[in-house]
Parts: structure tokens; C-alpha cells; sequence
């Protein structure tokens, strides 16, 4: 859509920018003494008006050459050979209504200083017209592109969130739940606790994984109330050692880093393990970086084959855009222990001496 | 009158699972339970020394998955699955089970599963399941009975399989196993993208192959990675020749 035929208002507004640039010619034709006030105002008036409506179409000469720093001569050209032709076209016009002037003696002096300024003037109105048109057309493409910026924010922040609700395993909830259905015959109080710990655990997750950042020790403390709501699960066949020295306490990391990653220890591992056994995590600073291992056994090369790698490869996603290459998870398999260790930067401030 | 006992048998790894399903079977006196099993492995060693009337399987255990006790003992009757996974109903449905309980799972439902069961006990219900419901998902694992003991052989590691006879042989590694088992029945489990039948009696991994040999016109031989040579019969070669 056109911006000045769009609405009425803009259109007023154009009117009277030409009303005035009318009102100057008028004023150059009266002191350059080519015609009295009379004259000067009756030949530039409804000419400049008319030029203002021949400008209009300015806005489709600069949409159709757009602004690329790979063809800028062309579009210099395109504008310059326009804004000539317009401006030729407009003397004609002048031309004629001064023939009709001078019909009711009104006519102005139409020399060759006459026609020489006002191809230039002609020529320089059209290539301004031009020039804010192009300038609009930025103003606009850059408001378009910061609401796409926006939107896309939006969006990757929603797609972020819907997966990390999708990445708990809903069969952790219903077996949790046949446990605590196990235990309200036998140890009332059990079942209360584990029932606790199951909120616990995902209210936290909930309210965590609309934060952008958190501690470690909130994630930590994520991962305690689901180890121990497995423990109960899994009986003795789980011990789980957890150990976060407490200068590393504030380190910040996006949500959900290290919890799945103790999910997979415990299906893919204790629970593929007769005997079960220990999921030892722990978390150590190396220079720049923050080092999180998670250790858990397990009973073959094959119990690991499916499923574990799209976890791991959300994971991976999840911080290559958080820090770009600095950061990375490994994993290994070394005589049936799995040991996955997530390196992320930390900044000087982060680690408390 | 006594009512005959029904010997039933537990089958879950988490402890407290076989506890709530102890629990719901105390209030039926015509039901005792003679073995818990905490694995696969225990439950296939119950289910053939024992021959329970009843079977409470869990499916997602350590070792061996409840469906892979059924193919090895070759149980098809007095089946009950429990399990917090809904996507296996079908193929507890194919393996005739009685019933599939959903963890977790109310006294009432666990009630009409057992009087169920207390009806069908004996019959081997042989539904045919119509083909367009099986599931087509490939299996990921072989397992092979020898005694007491169970082999599980991840399909990534077998090289080829031969016809012999009665069984077939599954070469891994150097190792060979027995299998009571036709070609052709195999042929179907596996995954048709990395296993190829070149011959009436061979099976073989495509990974494995290092190149194919033409030895006369329309007789060639496929020379495995280890040097071991296994023959390529014509339809066999238009089989691989669609793979590579």
C-alpha cells in the first residue's frame, strides 16, 4: 500500500509540503522579476501541486529497485533517469499552462533560465521524493525485522519450555505412584514422604524451568528430591552419592542440565542392573570451567544403545546455545560404568573463594 | 469342598510392585504364591521348573524383558502383564496374554484381571492377530537358551546365520550359537536394511561384507571382513544389490 495515498491525513499532510514548495517557486519566479506576485502565484501553484501528485509515483520507483549494496549504481541510475524524465515531463506541463496564461495575461517569462531551473528543480524534488521513500522503506523493514526478532524469541523460549516438560519421563510419575500405592498398606508414613518429595520435585522442576538461568544448587537440590524418590523405588538396589563443594554453590546454568542426565543414570543403568548399585554425582572447577560428572554402572553395551541419545543430544542443543563451543557433555564407557561429564564456563564472580 | 490352589508367580524388578501385588492376592484364598522373581532371568528359570498356573510380568526389567521370557520359555497362556508403559498393549495382545494392568493399578481392577484369569487359566487362547495390527519393530536382540543359562546377542554383533538342518547357527565374533530355529522365521525379526538373505541357507550382516567376488557367470561369493566366504546365490545377489 502506498504510504501517503493510504490515509486521508497523510494525504493533507503531503498537500501542504507541496503547498509551500508552490509558494517558494512563487517567490523565486517574483524576485528573479520574470512576473509580478499575481503571475508568479497562478503559474507555480497549481503546477507544484500537480508535480506533488506526478511525485507520488516516486514510491514505485524506489520499491521496485530495492537498496542492495550489490547494485547501488543501478539504483543511482534508475532514480536519476526517473527523476529526469518527471522533471522534463513537468516543464511540458509548465509550458502549456503558461500558454494558457498568457491567454489571460497572466503569464510568466519563459526563458532559457526559466526552463533550466526548473529541470533542476524538477530533477531534485523527485530524487528528495525518492530518497525518503527509500528512507520509509528502511524505517519500515526495520521495525518488521525487530517484530520478527521478537516473535522468534517468543517462540524458541515456548519450543524451550514445551521441551523440557516433555523431557521428564512420564513413566517416572506412574511408577512413582504404584510405589506409593505399595506403601500406604505398609508404611503409611513412607508413602506420605515420598508423596512430598514427588511434589517437591515437580513443583520445582516447574517453577525452575521458566527461569533462564538458575544456581547450581537449585539444579542440584532438583536432582536430590529425584534421586531419592527413585531411591524409594528401587529400594537397596540405589545408593546415590552427591557431592557440590560450596563455592560452586552460584554458578549459573539454563534449567534441566544435570536432571535428565541423572534420569538416564537410573533407566539406563540401576534399572537395568540386577543388583543395582551407585550413582555418584559430582561437581569440580578447573580453571574457567565448572566440570559435572555423573557416574552410574551398567549392565551392558547394549542397555545404553536407544533412547539415551536424544536426551544427550537435547542436552547439547540446550548449551551449544547457551555458551557456543565453550561448553560440551562426553560421555564414556569405561568397564561397565557410564560416565557423562558436562563441562560449562564460569565467570570469575561465579565461584565464591 | 477345597477349591484347587492356583500357584501363582511374581515378576517384577522393583520390590515394592510385588509387594502391592502380594498384598491385593492375601484376600484370595485359593491363591498362593510360590516364587518371587526380581529379573528376567530368575522368572524364565520359575516359569520352566515350576510351570506356575499364573504369571504377574512386569516388562521393563534388568537382563531380559517380560516378553522376551515368554519367547524363551514359549508361554502362551496364564499371562498377566503389569506395567507403567501403555505402548506394549498390543503385543502383550499378540503374545496372548489375559490381560495388561496399567501401573498404577486399583484393587478392583486387579480383582476382575485375577477373575479373568480365574476362567481362561487353562486355555492357550490362539487368536490370530491380523497382520495389519503386528507390530513391525525390529528386534534389537537375540536370544538363545542353552540349559539353565540365557545368551542375549545385540543383532549388532552377529556376522551371519546359517541354515543347518533344525536350527540355525549365529556366528558373533569368532562364537557360535545354536538356535532352535527355521531361516526363514529370523529372516522375518530382523532388519531387512542390514540383514539379507544371499542364500537359501545364509543370512548375512551387510556391515560385515567386505566385497563381493564374481567367480563364473552368475556365481559369486561374498568375502565377510573376517575372510570367511559365504556363497551368493542369484536371487541373493539381487537382494544385496538393492542394499548397496
Amino acid at each position: 500500500m502506498h504510504p501517503v495515498l493510504g490515509n486521508i491525513r497523510s494525504l493533507a499532510w503531503y498537500a501542504l509540503v507541496w503547498l509551500f514548495a508552490g509558494v517558494l517557486i512563487a517567490k523565486l519566479i517574483y524576485f528573479t522579476g520574470r512576473g509580478d506576485w499575481a503571475q508568479a502565484f497562478a503559474f507555480a501553484i497549481p503546477l507544484t501541486l500537480v508535480y506533488g501528485f506526478i511525485n507520488l509515483s516516486a514510491y514505485y520507483v524506489s520499491r521496485s529497485s530495492p537498496l542492495a549494496s550489490d547494485r547501488r549504481l543501478r539504483v543511482v541510475l534508475t532514480a536519476l533517469f526517473n527523476a529526469m524524465l518527471t522533471a522534463c515531463f513537468w516543464l511540458a506541463l509548465a509550458m502549456g499552462w503558461n500558454v494558457i496564461l498568457h491567454e489571460w495575461q497572466t503569464a510568466i517569462v519563459m526563458d532559457t533560465g526559466t526552463t533550466m531551473i526548473m529541470i533542476v528543480v524538477g530533477t531534485v524534488l523527485y530524487l528528495l521524493s525518492i530518497a525518503i521513500y527509500y528512507v520509509m522503506m528502511m524505517a519500515r523493514q526495520a521495525e518488521q525485522a525487530k517484530q520478527n526478532e521478537l516473535q522468534s524469541a517468543v517462540l524458541s523460549r515456548d519450543a524451550e519450555l514445551r521441551m523440557l516438560r516433555a523431557q521428564i519421563d512420564p513413566h517416572f510419575l506412574f511408577n512413582s505412584l504404584n510405589s506409593i500405592s505399595a506403601l500406604t498398606h505398609s508404611d503409611p508414613d513412607g508413602a506420605r514422604r515420598m508423596t512430598v518429595e514427588l511434589a517437591a520435585f515437580f513443583r520445582q522442576t516447574l517453577a525452575l524451568a521458566q527461569k533462564p538461568l538458575i544456581t547450581l544448587r537449585e539444579e542440584w537440590n532438583l536432582c536430590e528430591h529425584f534421586l531419592s524418590v527413585e531411591k524409594v523405588r528401587f529400594g537397596n538396589r540405589l545408593t546415590v552419592e552427591m557431592m557440590l563443594p560450596e563455592q560452586l554453590y552460584d554458578i549459573l546454568l539454563p534449567p534441566m542440565l544435570i536432571q535428565p542426565l541423572a534420569e538416564n543414570a537410573v533407566k539406563h543403568g540401576i534399572a537395568q542392573c540386577v543388583e543395582g548399585g551407585t550413582i555418584r554425582i559430582h561437581a569440580l572447577t578447573d580453571g574457567p570451567y565448572a566440570h559435572i560428572v555423573i557416574e552410574n554402572p551398567m549392565e551392558d553395551e547394549s542397555s545404553y544403545s536407544e533412547g539415551t541419545h536424544i536426551g544427550l543430544d537435547n542436552i547439547r542443543k540446550r548449551i551449544q546455545n547457551q555458551y557456543g563451543r565453550d561448553a560440551r557433555l562426553t560421555t564414556e564407557k569405561q568397564n561397565r560404568l557410564f560416565v557423562a561429564k558436562l563441562s560449562i564456563p564460569v565467570s570469575p564472580g561465579e565461584v565464591s573463594a | 469342598m477345597n477349591t484347587p490352589q492356583l500357584r501363582v508367580i511374581i515378576v517384577d524388578d522393583e520390590a515394592l510392585a510385588r509387594q502391592l501385588i502380594r498384598e491385593y492376592l492375601a484376600s484370595h484364598t485359593d491363591i498362593s504364591v510360590i516364587e518371587e522373581c526380581a529379573n528376567g532371568f530368575e522368572a524364565v528359570k520359575a516359569i520352566t521348573e515350576i510351570h506356575p498356573d499364573l504369571v504377574f510380568l512386569d516388562i521393563q526389567m534388568p537382563k531380559l524383558s517380560g516378553f522376551e521370557v515368554l519367547e524363551l520359555t514359549q508361554r502362551k497362556h496364564g499371562v498377566i502383564f503389569t506395567t507403567a508403559y501403555d505402548q506394549y498393549a498390543l503385543k502383550a495382545f499378540e503374545v496372548h496374554a489375559l490381560d495388561y494392568l496399567l501401573k498404577p493399578f486399583s484393587r478392583e481392577r486387579f480383582d476382575a484381571a485375577l477373575a479373568h484369569a480365574r476362567q481362561h487359566i487353562q486355555d492357550a487362547i490362539t487368536w490370530e492377530v491380523p497382520s495389519s495390527l503386528t507390530s513391525d519393530k525390529k528386534t534389537e536382540r537375540i536370544l538363545i537358551r542353552d540349559g539353565v543359562q540365557v545368551h542375549v546377542i545385540p543383532v549388532t554383533q552377529i556376522d551371519y546365520i546359517e541354515a543347518q538342518d533344525d536350527y540355525i547357527a549365529i556366528y558373533t565374533a569368532g562364537k557360535c550359537y545354536l538356535k532352535t530355529q527355521t531361516l526363514a522365521d529370523i529372516e522375518k525379526q530382523l532388519d531387512p536394511s542390514r540383514f539379507v538373505r544371499i542364500h537359501r541357507s545364509y543370512i548375512v550382516h551387510v556391515e560385515r561384507i567386505a566385497r563381493i567376488e564374481l567367480y563364473a557367470k552368475d556365481s559369486r561369493t561374498a568375502i565377510l571382513r573376517d575372510g570367511k566366504q559365504i556363497p551368493i546365490s542369484r536371487s541373493g545377489y539381487d537382494h544385496i544389490k538393492q542394499l548397496l
